[in-house]
């Protein structure tokens, strides 16, 4: 069966809410979306079909941060993009534990949108220098956020 | 605590390398845990060439991010331009013409010559040997002269726009390119006697740095470093974007996944890319270079990526538009990131002087990871 295919049924399986999207179109064939206490779940779905960490990175969108992930498979062409809602403790589980590729990623994360990754092995500073590392540049202003139902329209 | 840990602690000293040292290709800073010569431990410090093009990109209309986007990945700097216009043009359903997108391939395929000539030179270098460094330039000088007449630009080449190439290119760079082609094919023998053969290179090579498939994976390590691990993973074939399918080459592989086997890839892949561009000049269609876009193009609402295969691997960015001409988000995949979150892991127990030859074979873009 091929790594699509499996990831489909896997998903099912484990009852995660996606949608197939047209790869053409948005260049990810796959969108899940979950929530903390399941990224690493579906993680570990990921990492057992082979797949690797593209990005993690985040959105600012009202009413909180979203953090996203892509995910790419090597062996056929196959995209997943992943998007999980910050709980309001602002903290989400961080995946480094099953990707270690994902390390750096969240860290820089942490740097630009001032998140915690919990049970993360090491979340200090990446690229910020030590006066702005709680700068969390990439957060928006009030005056320029936006809704999350006009930034991921059909969504929640 | 035993003896043998009392000792370890004892003679255990830290060693910093970088952010100024030559072989770290950049500004990247690395505090090495030593004991004796061998490397205990890693702590790679980035962020010395951070300028926040994400946060730039967010804050000005689309057309103006695009210079920015050459200045990240200073040696191959058309893939990422490549990336962002055809993201903009896959949101916004625009078409490209044929020649622009031939144009396109050609230009990159320069480029990524250009730069694996680079890290070739560097490379050598870093291991102490002098001489192939000054071959190495004189041909990417020939590159670079070439995209200089094409792009106008010797280093930070911002040539491509949302529907096609910001100028058409003429019959001396067509020229000149076919020069530069039945060169580059007699300059890899000179390469093979000079280096590939050459024992000392082959010892400092053979058998370090090993990265495994799975352990490449696990890190997201994509381009010539998880190639030479034997994943035959190129996004020009897997992913195929612009003209690729229409050109014949091979992805370029190795078994062993050491440092001398991305050395193998490398070399392999400029004469892929060789194959490319004459293939791409003897069938240069006619026609326009750039569609007919209106000038003021808004990004729609949520998300979209697009990838490339860069010359260090996968070049992703992700766009999420509100409606308006300024991306709400745009987040720039680099992947000498992934490339080298790896060398924790990678380097723990291996002498220094191999860990230099394993950074070099990693082909370090350091402006890239900290953008």
């Amino acid at each position: 069966m091929q790594t699509r295919e499996l990831l489909i049924e896997r998903l099912k399986k484990k009852s995660f809410d996606f949608k197939e999207t047209d790869s053409r179109r948005c260049g990810y064939g796959l969108e899940v979306q979950t929530l903390s206490s399941h990224i690493r779940d579906l993680a570990a779905v990921m990492r057992d079909l082979g797949l690797y960490v593209v990005f993690v990175t985040a959105v600012h969108v009202r009413p909180g941060i979203q953090v996203v992930y892509q995910f790419a498979a090597t062996d056929v062409p196959l995209r997943v993009m992943v998007r999980v809602p910050v709980p309001p403790d602002g903290t989400v589980l961080s995946i480094a534990g099953i990707f270690h590729g994902a390390d750096w990623h969240e860290r820089e994360v942490r740097d630009l949108f001032g998140l915690s990754f919990g049970e993360h092995p090491d979340l200090r500073p990446l690229i910020l220098p030590d006066e702005d590392v709680d700068l969390a540049p990439l957060r928006k202003k009030e005056k320029k956020l936006k809704d999350i139902m006009d930034i991921f329209p059909g969504n929640d | 605590m035993t003896d043998s840990t009392r000792e370890f602690e004892v003679y255990r000293f830290y060693l910093n390398l970088g952010p100024q040292h030559p072989s770290t290709h950049g500004v990247l800073r690395m505090v090495l845990g030593m004991y004796g010569e061998h490397v205990v431990d890693i702590d790679p410090v980035l962020g010395y060439g951070h300028r926040m093009h994400e946060k730039m990109a967010e804050s000005r209309p689309w057309p103006m991010f695009l210079p920015n986007t050459a200045r990240m990945d200073y040696a191959c700097a058309l893939p990422h331009n490549h990336c962002y216009v055809s993201l903009i043009e896959r949101v916004n359903n625009i078409m490209v013409p044929d020649r622009a997108e031939y144009l396109r391939v050609i230009t990159s395929e320069l480029n990524r010559i250009a730069s694996h000539l680079l890290w070739l030179g560097a490379f050598l270098l870093d291991l102490g040997a002098f001489t192939p460094i000054l071959y190495a330039f004189d041909d990417r000088e020939q590159v670079l002269d070439i995209l200089e007449h094409v792009t106008g630009s010797r280093l930070t080449h911002c040539y491509f726009r949302v529907g096609g190439v910001s100028a058409d290119i003429d019959e001396k760079s067509i020229d000149l390119i076919n020069v530069f082609v039945r060169r580059m094919w007699q300059r890899f023998d000179i390469y093979d006697k000079l280096i590939t053969k050459n024992i000392i290179f082959i010892r400092r090579t053979r058998k370090v740095g090993i990265i495994l498939p799975e352990m490449a994976r696990r890190y997201g390590a994509t381009g010539p470093v998880l190639r030479a691990s034997g994943v035959a993973h190129d996004i020009r074939k897997h992913e195929p974007y612009s003209v690729y399918p229409e050109f014949d080459f091979k992805i370029a592989t190795a078994k062993k996944g050491d440092a001398f086997g991305r050395y193998l890839v490398r070399i392999e892949e400029m004469k892929q890319s060789l194959r490319i561009i004459s293939q791409a000049v003897e069938r240069l269609p006619a026609g326009p270079v750039r569609a007919d876009v209106p000038k003021k193009i808004k990004l729609p609402s949520g998300g979209a990526s697009f990838s490339v295969e860069g010359a260090r691997g996968d070049v992703t960015y992700y766009l999420v538009g509100d409606g308006t001409e300024v991306p709400y988000r745009l987040k720039v995949r680099s992947p000498t990131l992934s490339n080298l979150s790896l060398i924790a892991e990678l380097g723990k127990g291996i002498l220094l002087a191999d860990l230099i030859a394993v950074l070099g074979s990693l082909d370090l873009v350091i402006p890239e990871i900290d953008r």
